[in-house]
């Protein structure tokens, strides 16, 4: 054993190298703390409300509590006893009362379809029950439907404090009452439809942009500033325009009698008649997310393309490569980072968009994300968008993990 | 609603800039000649006339917004203009305030109860009449597919082959389903029988015919000035739409466009006073006054939508032409209005119940097939 | 060495204008010859690289020709001209081994495998660097990577290799003991050399010929020694070695001598290398180490200076003193002659011949 060595104040080594790096860790931290802070504040716990939120229903089960305890003891495979209807009687009798009826109706009819009715018309019907009679046979009378044990099961189904049906809904498919989980009917299936379509749109988004900004990015690596700066901000102008201004611009160029159709018409390329369809389709998707997302492409493979001396392709071809074989043996690999940064970014954008999309491509541009704003805006079905996002989130992190195994993350280059 | 929603509503109130000056109003509506309407027929001159100020603000239908001011309790609407729909989701949810109709009513210029002064009762509690509409289709006149022969059915509204080109119709299943089901054949009293009964598939099924045929073609339009536009610029053929906007823009912009009366869909309009709203007094006093039968009179000056009140039509009929505006100059309305005799020989009266009750069963069933198409 | 072509590379009548407006190469008119180590010499900006680049392909001549073996290759782009180069950041591709770098050329030139290993092998030997095969350029130091970019350069046998400035980012030492083993390189493969530096220690240690460029112009083309001791105009005396001045105008010329009066007044007696007639400008220039100090010897000059600055420098000393009105007169003193007492303000006479003393172009 060596002696232990001590600082010339007579301190352990040891114990003030840590002093020395504790303070230094300190000033880390602080200057660090408010980005932490923001975002756990403002990415960390809203994300985890909104994983809780997509198996939440809580509120549901809060409205129909005692229905919901006398159901446990019920196990559905007849007819529900006068337990379970008087006590579902009352809770309803106390929801009309208080106006939340409408909300039970909505929440049921995510369980089973034609609860909306079923439950605004009994709802309408309450004041006249004979609370002396049978409850069944009086629910029967107002609704044939509740003489069908499919919606007693739902019900007790559809009060659970939680549960995760919402993440089967997300890939079209259903749990049935026995347990079973089969796909929806094929006329309503639509997210897979949408999650394959958003993965196809991202994947030849990504591409597009591929093609676009690779020769754009390599002429801004090589041309004097001067001429660069003016490039870079005509490839930049997207992000300075507003999403309206944007929309519309691209109205005026794509639709039928627009500048794009009027010159290839008065071009004679394309008669009149048989103006080419560039809005409203697929066609249109791709131009407004290719320009959108074209600089977030071009941003990293030009900071890669920057640092390539150009005297690497001189080598090559002083060698004898040919110019085209010194681009795929030399150039082209040494842009990977840049390539796969400016992807994955795109690519990630790509499977989050949905308002340009949707205005430019119609109903060819309807994305996943559409869906999840349409669940948190016009449904109202916050669980199934949270739901969904989850996975769109699942989707991301599991992009982002093959990146890593793939390219590495330290490799990549943001610009 | 979740208490953090809460401290964030009351931050964005505390910052927003306090204009409690003035009594006001907020009144929502669906935008475009429709609100322009409804401005110059009764909402300047009730402001003239109280000191009230009204301020307009567009939409494009649902329940969705006053549903997530409600929850996050910023409140910001007084008065929305809604569908038949809609006052009875809104109303069975609480969202509404409930009317005693006779008392918080005037009767009509005639002297009639305001119950019976309107041609039709309210389908629940909260709504009070404002319009009759129709949704029928328009086509460009100028279009050189139609070389001379022009549509005048439903049936050639969903055909492309006799009449090739881009229909637009209506982003949501409203319109669409009845419209295809008149296309295929059903009498157009009968619509909503058959919709029980498989009637959704097979409208769907008769839609997907006219989408997906390389000779037709579908875009969806969800604000109303969107059909008369998309049919001026060419990217579409027909569009269905409210006749009030197709008529404003023959009217007043002089587009080279037709209605076709057939199978349309008449359908009524109302207002509903938002419970709990930022001002929600002075908005029923504003209310009062506007489906007055001098308010729902004013605004058919302004657009060929007829009134709700049998008095209103009184006050234009004794006055016509009526309808008057800069471009136009003075216009008989009756013969232009959706319940004219000659408007209404073939049409489908629209059942709000059957869509309250079926809401979200209609939306899966539409939004499936729009994004399959 | 008979067999060889004294013109192997030709410029002809070459002049090189990037902007249109300004010629950066000038009538440039060159031969170099087979197996020759051939120096590029001037300052920065003077168009040596330009000429190289031309040479490689990468630039094309604005006027002129320029042959390789006799074919004119203006017209021949650089990957078919077979010309090796040697680049001053090294040009090593990052992302392939050392073994992989090497093999490049020779992938191109589709030699076999066998014949790959074999010549990597060799040429890796000869730059000492056997063993290094797999190393990323990122794992070599600066010398080794210079050492790669050499061997990379050699290793498909080009008959002609072009390096521009390859020393110029390594350390003094480092970078001598390279100029010998580059030298050593070139000497055993007999290959043609076209070098470009601007450190004139290393064109006069390295090379065989060395072309003095300046303003876009070959000022001379000789060998190191005649450039050090015969320049032939006041830019290229001033550029090699140093060098004491003095301007004046000629008075009197006869064949081998000139009588030049200073703009102080006195008369110098010089060797007229640039000069013709009396009364033409003159800039004088004399090598500090041709200056004999207290002379007793019959030499033509003699003055009287002043010693203004004594600066140690270990073998010799240097003394700076005023010399008829040049204040910045240098002289070289051996240090074996530390018997002599120096001390500024000191008077010391100095003398020289007429020989040394040249009077060039002003
Ligand atoms: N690609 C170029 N474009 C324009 N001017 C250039 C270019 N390369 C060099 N020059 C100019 O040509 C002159 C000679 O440059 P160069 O041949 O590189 O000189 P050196 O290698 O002797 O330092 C310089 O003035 C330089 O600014
Ligand atoms: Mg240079």
């Amino acid at each position: 054993m060596t002696a232990e060595i001590r600082t010339s104040d007579g301190e352990l080594l040891s114990v003030k190298l840590k002093k020395v790096e504790r303070r230094r860790r300190t000033t880390a931290f602080l200057l660090a703390a408010p980005l932490l802070f923001f975002i756990v504040f403002a990415y960390v716990i809203p994300i985890f409300q909104m994983l809780g939120r997509s198996i939440d229903n809580a509120e549901m089960n809060s409205f129909l509590t005692e229905t919901h305890e006398v159901m446990q003891t019920w196990d559905g495979s007849e007819m529900p006893g006068e337990d379970v209807t008087s006590t579902f009687y009352y809770e309803l009798k106390t929801a009309v009362e208080n106006k939340y009826h409408g909300k039970i109706a909505t929440r049921l009819n995510y369980e089973k379809g034609g609860f909306t009715s079923l439950i605004k018309k009994t709802s309408r019907k309450l004041k006249n029950f004979d609370e002396n009679a049978n409850f069944l046979d009086q629910f029967i009378d107002v609704h044939k439907k509740w003489g069908d044990i499919e919606y007693w099961q739902a019900l007790k189904r559809g009060t659970d404090a939680y549960h995760f049906r919402k993440y089967l809904t997300t890939f079209d498919y259903e749990q049935r009452f026995d347990g079973s989980i089969e796909r929806i009917p094929e006329k309503l299936r639509i997210n897979v439809t949408l999650w394959l379509r958003t993965i196809f749109v991202a994947v030849g988004v990504t591409f597009c942009c591929f093609i676009l900004a690779y020769p754009i990015s390599h002429l801004l690596s090589v041309l004097p500033t001067r001429y660069s700066n003016l490039l870079m901000i005509c490839v930049l102008l997207p992000f300075w325009t507003s999403l309206l201004v944007r929309t519309s611009s691209w109205m005026v160029l794509l639709q039928k009698q627009g500048v794009l159709n009027d010159t290839l018409v008065s071009l004679g390329f394309v008669a009149d008649e048989s103006r080419l369809e560039l809005m409203y389709n697929m066609t249109g998707t791709f131009i407004a997310m290719t320009q959108i997302l074209l600089p977030f492409m071009v941003l990293p493979l030009y900071s890669v393309m920057k640092t390539i001396s150009p005297s690497l392709m001189r080598a090559a071809t002083s060698m004898g490569a040919t110019p085209f074989h010194a681009f795929r043996k030399i150039y082209f690999p040494l842009t990977y980072a840049g390539i796969s940064a400016g992807s994955i970014l795109v690519f990630v954008l790509a499977i989050g968009y949905y308002i340009t999309p949707a205005l430019v491509g119609g109903a060819k541009g309807i994305l996943i994300s559409n869906r999840i704003a349409y669940h948190m805006q016009q449904s109202l079905d916050w669980s199934l968008a949270t739901a969904m996002a989850t996975v769109l989130l699942i989707a991301v992190l599991v992009v982002y993990w093959l990146y890593n195994k793939i390219v590495g993350i330290d490799n990549m280059r943001l610009g | 609603m979740s208490r953090l929603t809460k401290l964030i509503s009351l931050a964005a109130l505390l910052v927003a800039p306090s204009m409690a000056t003035a009594a006001e109003v907020n009144v929502v509506s669906w935008g475009g000649a429709y609100t322009e309407s409804q401005k110059l027929g009764y909402g300047d001159p009730y402001q003239e006339m109280s000191g009230v100020q009204v301020n307009w603000i567009d939409y494009s239908g649902g329940l969705s917004e006053i549903k997530a001011q409600v929850e996050s309790g910023a409140i910001t609407w007084d008065i929305i203009d809604v569908y038949a729909r809609d006052t009875i989701i809104g109303c069975d949810e609480g969202l509404f305030v409930e009317f005693d109709f006779d008392n918080d009513f005037p009767a009509g210029v005639n002297g009639m109860k305001a119950s019976d002064d309107f041609f039709a009762p309210m389908p629940s509690d909260c709504a009070v009449g404002n319009i009759l509409y129709s949704w029928n289709y328009a086509y460009n006149t100028d279009n050189i597919n139609f070389d001379g022969n022009y549509p005048d059915s439903m049936e050639d509204f969903f055909n492309p082959d006799k009449y090739p080109g881009v229909r637009s119709i209506y982003s949501s299943a409203m319109s669409n389903l009845e419209f295809a089901l008149v296309a295929d054949g059903v009498p157009a009293s009968e619509v909503y029988d058959y919709m029980e009964d498989n009637g959704i598939d097979r409208a769907l099924d008769k839609l997907t015919d006219l989408c997906t045929n390389p000779k037709g073609g579908c875009i969806f339009w969800s604000a109303g000035a969107q059909p008369p536009e998309q049919l001026v610029s060419g990217e579409a053929i027909m569009a269905t739409g409210w006749n009030g906007r197709h008529f404003n823009a023959i009217v007043n912009e002089g587009s080279p466009m037709k209605m076709v009366w057939d199978g349309q869909i008449l359908d009524y309009e109302y207002f509903v006073l938002v419970k709990g709203g930022p001002n929600q007094e002075e908005a029923m006093k504003a209310l009062q006054y506007f489906t007055s039968s001098e308010g729902l009179a004013g605004s058919a000056k302004h657009i060929a939508y007829a009134p709700f009140r049998i008095s209103s039509l009184d006050v234009i009929m004794a006055d016509e032409p009526w309808f008057y505006s800069e471009q136009a100059g003075a216009v008989e309305i009756m013969p232009h209005m959706p319940t004219a005799p000659a408007n209404t020989e073939n049409y489908v009266l629209m059942n709000p119940e059957w869509y309250a009750d079926n809401n979200t069963e209609i939306n899966d069933a539409w939004e499936a097939w729009k994004a399959n198409l | 060495m008979n067999s060889k072509k004294s013109d192997f590379v030709k410029f002809e009548q070459v002049d090189k204008s990037y902007d249109g407006k300004e010629l950066v190469v000038k009538g440039l008119d060159l031969d170099i010859a087979e197996g020759e180590f051939l120096t590029l010499l001037g300052p920065s900006g003077s168009g040596k690289t330009t000429t190289l680049m031309m040479l490689a392909g990468f630039e094309t001549p604005t006027n002129g020709e320029i042959y390789f073996d006799g074919r004119p290759i203006n017209n021949i782009p650089p990957h078919k001209r077979g010309i090796g180069m040697v680049f001053q950041n090294y040009a090593l591709f990052p992302h392939l081994s050392v073994y992989e770098n090497l093999a490049f050329p020779l992938k191109v030139r589709k030699v076999d495998k066998s014949e790959i290993e074999e010549r990597i092998n060799k040429t890796l030997k000869m730059v000492s660097l056997t063993g290094f095969e797999n190393r990323m350029p990122a794992q070599l130091s600066g010398g080794q990577q210079q050492r790669v970019a050499v061997a990379r350069a050699l290793v498909f046998d080009p008959k002609l290799v072009l390096m521009d400035e390859p020393l110029g980012a390594l350390d003094k030492n480092l970078r001598e003991s390279m100029q010998y083993e580059l030298k050593h390189i070139h000497e055993s493969l007999g290959v043609t050399v076209v070098y470009v530096t601007h450190d004139q220690g290393e064109a006069l240690t390295m090379s065989n010929r060395i072309a003095v460029f300046n303003d876009g112009k070959v000022q001379q083309l000789s060998g190191p020694n005649e450039l050090y001791e015969t320049p032939v105009n006041s830019f290229v005396a001033s550029f090699i070695g140093e060098n004491n001045t003095f301007t004046g105008t000629v008075k009197e010329i006869a064949s081998g001598s000139a009588k030049i009066e200073t703009d102080s007044g006195e008369t110098i007696v010089a060797n007229p290398i640039a000069v013709s007639s009396s009364g033409e400008k003159s800039r004088i220039s004399l090598r500090p180490e041709r200056v004999s100090i207290d002379p007793n010897e019959q030499l033509e000059n003699k003055f009287t200076s002043e010693i203004r600055e004594i600066i140690y420098h270990g073998d010799h000393t240097r003394v700076r003193v005023n010399l008829l009105g040049n204040d910045e007169f240098i002289l070289k003193v051996p240090n074996a002659s530390s018997d002599l007492k120096l001390n500024v303000g000191d008077k010391l006479d100095l003398g020289w011949s007429s020989h040394d003393c040249r009077a060039l172009d002003y």
